[in-house]
């Protein structure tokens, strides 16, 4: 009986579950267009970072907010000119 | 006096702004402030019917920006609240025959005289949403527990952010808690996690404001109706007072007793 009501419970929630779901990829998709100004200010403060630890190229080569299945990577790619020596903490 | 600027806005149409304002301005005059209340959907006025005071315009939002008129000509007293106001817009001129700059120099004068104004927000985000947000210190966002009015919600909350209006609240409108309880509508939980956002409240679908707005009369005045009551809370809350979340719906069938005591009656509860 109890698992009889259960599942007629959790049947039924299906289409809130499934409104919820879409909603969430919508939500991922549209926020992913981060606007030009935020990634512009978040390029300029990891180059910033970055120069601290590490001799670095001015420009990343590759920069972008992308999606991977059901999650939401921020891919960069920059070139090292300059490694500090092994120890040289 | 320094009142506060408060704009009810939403991006997705038809969601209940207009009703939200006209109900929460009506609530506010009704626990002893002075309201104003501002329909800045030009070219498609509603709050004044809404309102019942569709038949006392003179004047219009325009014309007191362009000084056709005193400010206080193009004001409308309420019918039944000597506390409120009512500033219509015009109906045949376009979005674009105001701008920013002129509604926060209106507000800022109207702060000066009234403890609330409440700013009606056409849909959208163009023209009239930026004429609309421009003078407000907070925003009431209003949304449907649905996709698409959640998802605009969410766009307008960065807009709204990028203007500077920080934390807006969140008013849930049209829940129908028979449908939440069976798992067929996204419920508060859903929506604030989502959004990120506070709640301010919630109001449920309801046939009786249906009934009250035919007769130009807000709900709010019925005190027999779920809707006007969760209307109250809201006024409430915005107020200052610390109110909890009231449970919507009837406990209704006895299959809910029975699920509830075996303990398995999940995310059965809703409040506004
Ligand atoms: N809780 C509710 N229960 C039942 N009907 C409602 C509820 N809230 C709003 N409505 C109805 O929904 C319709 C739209 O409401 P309203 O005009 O307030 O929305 P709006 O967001 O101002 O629309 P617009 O974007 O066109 O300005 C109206 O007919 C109103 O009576
Ligand atoms: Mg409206």
């Amino acid at each position: 009986m109890r698992d009889l009501i259960r599942w007629v419970v959790t049947r039924k929630e299906n289409t809130k579950n499934a409104a919820r779901n879409r909603l969430q990829m919508a939500l991922m998709r549209d926020r992913m267009d981060l606007s030009p100004d935020i990634i512009n200010a978040l390029k300029i403060d990891l180059l910033a970072v970055m120069s601290q630890y590490l001799v670095v190229g001015d420009e990343f080569q590759e920069f972008g907010i992308r999606r991977l299945d059901e999650s939401v990577f921020l891919v960069s790619n920059i070139r090292v000119k300059e490694l500090p020596r092994a120890n040289a903490n | 006096m320094t009142g506060r600027t408060i704009v009810i806005t939403s991006g997705k149409g038809g969601v209940g702004k207009t009703t939200t304002t006209a109900n929460i301005g009506t609530g506010l005059a009704m626990r002893g402030h002075q309201v104003v209340v501002i329909d800045t959907d030009i070219g498609l006025r509603n709050l004044d019917v809404v309102m019942g005071l569709e038949n006392r315009i003179v004047y219009d939002l325009v014309d007191i920006i362009e000084g056709k008129c005193k400010m206080h000509q193009g004001m409308i007293r309420d019918k039944n609240k000597l506390e409120l106001f009512l500033i219509p817009a015009a109906q045949t001129r376009d979005k674009n025959c105001i701008n920013p700059e002129q509604m926060k120099e209106l507000c800022a004068k109207l702060e000066r005289e009234f403890d609330y104004v409440l700013i009606d927000c056409p849909a959208g985000i163009e023209q009239g949403f930026k004429n609309a947000i421009a003078a407000a210190q907070e925003a009431i966002l209003v949304t449907t527990p649905e996709v698409s009015a959640i998802r605009d919600a969410d766009r307008v909350i960065g807009l709204l952010e990028s203007e500077g209006l920080h934390r807006p609240r969140l008013i849930i409108n049209r829940i129908r808690p028979g449908m939440v309880k069976r798992g067929d509508m996204m419920d508060k939980d859903d929506i604030t996690e989502l959004l990120a956002i506070d709640i301010l409240g919630m109001v449920p679908a309801d046939d009786r404001l249906i009934i009250a707005t035919n007769q130009g009369v807000p709900v709010i005045y019925d005190k027999r109706a779920p809707s006007g009551l969760a209307f109250s809370r809201i006024a409430a809350r915005i107020d200052g007072e610390d109110i909890p979340l009231m449970d919507l719906g009837p406990k209704n069938g006895i299959m809910d007793k029975v699920k509830e005591i075996m303990g398995i009656n999940r995310g059965a509860y809703s409040n506004a």
